[in-house]
């Protein structure tokens, strides 16, 4: 089985590492929570910004089911940049589906690639959001943007991506361990700065996993 | 699963029994039988669902969780199980289990789907 | 190359020239066509439109008084009425849509043989795209239907493969950049020549039209070398005695490469793919690797000429445990045949048939009642 396949590295397959010590990742996890519920309470928006691959979306899912306990609804839409999204299908996708059992009970919208709306798009979902009192605006981005403010910041850690792959390596066998390991230290030595990326690294070590399972399977 | 080997041959029956031990039906609200196949690999998996059986919570009064249940389907020729480099088709059995307060517990027993169940002459390896 | 004569009884070979200089000749043609309906429409809009456009018939007339009496008055004429303005639009429209049309279907049809061109013409898609289809309602779920494959009868083989795709996009492309730039540049010079006619040169403009020019001279030529090359290398037909393929059988296959080419090498191969799409954030990506490479055939320094197409027939073994063709919503395993060739001096092509793939047929299961 090879540890690197999307079931084992999609976000809601993981959990956002904060710190390589537990204890003080359990303290950040809380302290982030309670960030994120006090900017939406206050400010009724917040984002979470971080170049590619470096977990803005597996932090959200972590924290999804804290916000479907605190919002009567939450709607999460994915954005892509495969095809083109308007803002109104995003809004749209938001709507009650039922009706409110309480006028004061708010809804949360979480969008997720929120650059990819283009700025008429977002300016006009953030305008729409602003004029609805009982939404909530959550997004992730590969920049902050105006009038968002930024809860959290994802980076690129070698360490902590070197944790996160031993994690993954841990149920493989000796020796493919070794020669995994070997590789995935070949490939963070040689990322350029503007290269590191979780995700492209996980991929990249996805066809190392099953080069050297060929390998050995010609040679047996 | 009524063959030891775990391989189906396409277009044939397949024939399964499941039971759920250690749990009073007070417990279970609700109960679903899958036949399906599930890709995974490097890309998004995909998952069709071949066969498929529920119970609620009233029709599970009539039913002895704790004794054998047959699963009988007739299984698709395609697509037959594969193991590939980025992909592979994967083909199971899988039980749900709805218990009080959300809470859920799955079980599956995986199988294979051959096209033949006789040793193939050529192989895409050789 | 000879001339045609056409008041004398034609004699010798149906076809005055080459079919390459023909391709290229309808293309300069049906080129010449639009861009001199461009032309037509961009003046006739300017002077109707333009701020000139109260000057012309003053302008012509003080300019050419003596020498075309008539023609002052006529041009103006002609300018003026709504009449004449609307006739020669519509004129420049037509050509505009005929010079257009024709040479999208021309270049559509370069390097296609004439079963392929009768699909065009009668229907809109000629190949079918493989679509996701996972019900358990057709008896084969999961897998492409590939009818397109099978409405294409062969000559030597029971079926025809249609290509996967063809030179003619690359084709394509340069071409409407060409027509667009070269169109662009006609309506200055429609703007240009209104100026003067009107006495208002635009000097500017004016100057800037020759390095334009000079851009759009090398666009077309561009675009006649790459419709060359394209025509030059020549229909390739593949014919297969079979389809859908089943692994564990054999199958007849022929191949022919027609065309003007001296090739370094030609292969035929039977490729499988697996095609697979990941999302990585917010961009999606599709990763490839192929799984099973047969050569089926490969020539060395080959010379194929118009009159004497390569011909070659082959035999496919599909090894039994072959994985059959499968589509999902983010994966694929595809089948194809690939002919590829090192060219000289046209460019490398490789062209892709896609194939269908089933699972081993099994005479169906009754039950006794």
């Amino acid at each position: 089985m090879n540890p690197f396949s999307s079931r084992w590295i999609r976000p809601d397959s993981n959990t956002y590492r904060f710190d390589l010590d537990l204890a003080l990742d359990r303290g950040k996890r809380e302290f982030f929570f309670e960030a994120l519920l006090w900017t939406l309470k206050t400010g009724r928006y917040a984002s979470v910004v971080g170049p590619h691959g470096t977990g803005k979306t597996t932090l959200l899912r972590g924290t999804e089911s804290l916000l479907r306990e605190t919002f009567w609804q939450v709607s999460w839409v994915t954005l892509s940049s495969d095809k083109r999204h308007s803002w109104r299908d995003v809004w749209a996708s938001h709507q009650d589906h039922k009706k409110r059992p309480d006028e004061t009970l708010k809804s949360c919208l979480i969008v997720d690639g929120f650059e990819q709306l283009g700025w008429w798009g977002r300016v006009a979902l953030f305008d729409r959001v602003r004029r609805n009192e009982s939404t909530c605006l959550v997004v992730t981005s590969h920049r902050s943007h105006r009038f968002i403010p930024v809860c959290h910041e994802t980076r690129w850690d070698t360490r902590m991506t070197k944790l996160l792959a031993a994690e993954k390596l841990a149920d493989v066998a000796e020796p493919m361990r070794a020669k995994l390991w070997s590789r995935l230290e070949n490939h963070v030595a040689n990322l350029s700065f503007d290269a590191e990326n979780v995700r492209d690294l996980w991929f990249a070590m996805y066809d190392e996993f099953e080069t050297i399972r060929q390998q050995e399977h010609l040679q047996s | 699963m009524c063959r030891a080997d775990g391989k189906y041959e396409a277009g044939l029956p397949l024939r399964a029994y499941w039971r759920v031990g250690q749990t009073t039906i007070d417990e279970v609200v609700g109960l679903e039988v899958s036949v399906l196949w599930y890709t995974e690999g490097k890309g998004d998996e995909d998952l069709h669902v071949h066969h498929f059986v529920r119970w609620n919570d009233m029709q599970l009064q009539d039913l002895d969780l704790n004794s054998a249940h047959e699963i009988d389907c007739v299984l698709p020729l395609s697509p037959v199980s594969y193991e590939g480099t980025l992909i592979r088709i994967r083909w199971c059995v899988r039980v749900r289990l709805f218990r009080s307060a959300g809470r859920e517990c799955v079980t599956q027993q995986p199988f294979y789907l051959v096209g033949s169940l006789e040793p193939a002459e050529s192989s895409i390896y050789s | 190359m000879r001339f045609p004569k056409p008041w004398t009884k034609k004699r010798g070979k149906r076809l005055l020239g080459g079919a390459l200089s023909g391709v290229v000749g309808e293309s300069v043609f049906y080129a010449s066509l639009l861009l001199f309906g461009v032309f037509a429409l961009a003046l006739m809009l300017f002077q109707r439109f333009g701020n000139a456009s109260r000057f012309v018939s003053d302008s012509i007339s003080e300019a050419v008084p003596e020498a075309f009496p008539g023609a002052a008055a006529a041009t103006g004429e002609a300018s003026a009425s709504g009449l004449g303005f609307w006739i020669v639009t519509v004129l420049s429209v037509a050509m505009i849509a005929v010079g257009g049309g024709a040479m999208l279907y021309r270049l559509l049809s370069v390097g296609a043989s004439n079963e392929r061109r009768k699909m065009f013409a009668s229907r809109a898609a000629s190949i079918e795209f493989p679509s996701a289809d996972a019900s358990d309602t057709q008896p084969l779920p999961s897998i492409p239907r590939g009818r397109g494959v099978t409405d294409s009868p062969g000559v030597r083989l029971a079926y025809r493969l249609a290509s996967g795709g063809s030179m003619a996009r690359r084709t394509i492309a340069i071409a409407a950049l060409a027509l667009l730039w070269n169109a662009a540049w006609f309506v200055l010079l429609a703007v240009v020549v209104s100026g003067f006619l009107s006495g208002h040169p635009r000097w500017v403009l004016t100057f800037l039209l020759f390095p334009f020019a000079g851009i759009g001279v090398w666009a077309f030529r561009y675009f006649l070398d790459a419709l060359r090359q394209t025509a030059g290398v020549g229909a390739t037909i593949v014919e297969i005695s079979g389809h859908p393929l089943h692994p564990g059988r054999s199958y007849d296959l022929f191949v022919a490469q027609a065309g003007r080419l001296s090739l370094r090498r030609l292969r035929v191969e039977l490729i499988c793919e697996e095609e697979t799409m990941f999302r990585q954030g917010t961009d999606v990506r599709i990763d490839r690797h192929i799984v099973l490479t047969k050569i089926l055939c490969t020539e060395r320094d080959l010379s194929i000429d118009p009159h004497r197409p390569w011909e070659q027939e082959l035999e496919i073994d599909l090894p039994a445990d072959a994985m059959h063709s499968f589509r999902s919503a983010h994966n694929a395993v595809c089948w194809r045949i690939t002919v590829s060739g090192d060219a000289r001096p046209w460019p490398s092509f490789c062209l892709n048939f896609p194939v269908f793939v089933h699972p081993p047929a099994r005479p169906q299961v009754r039950r006794p009642r």
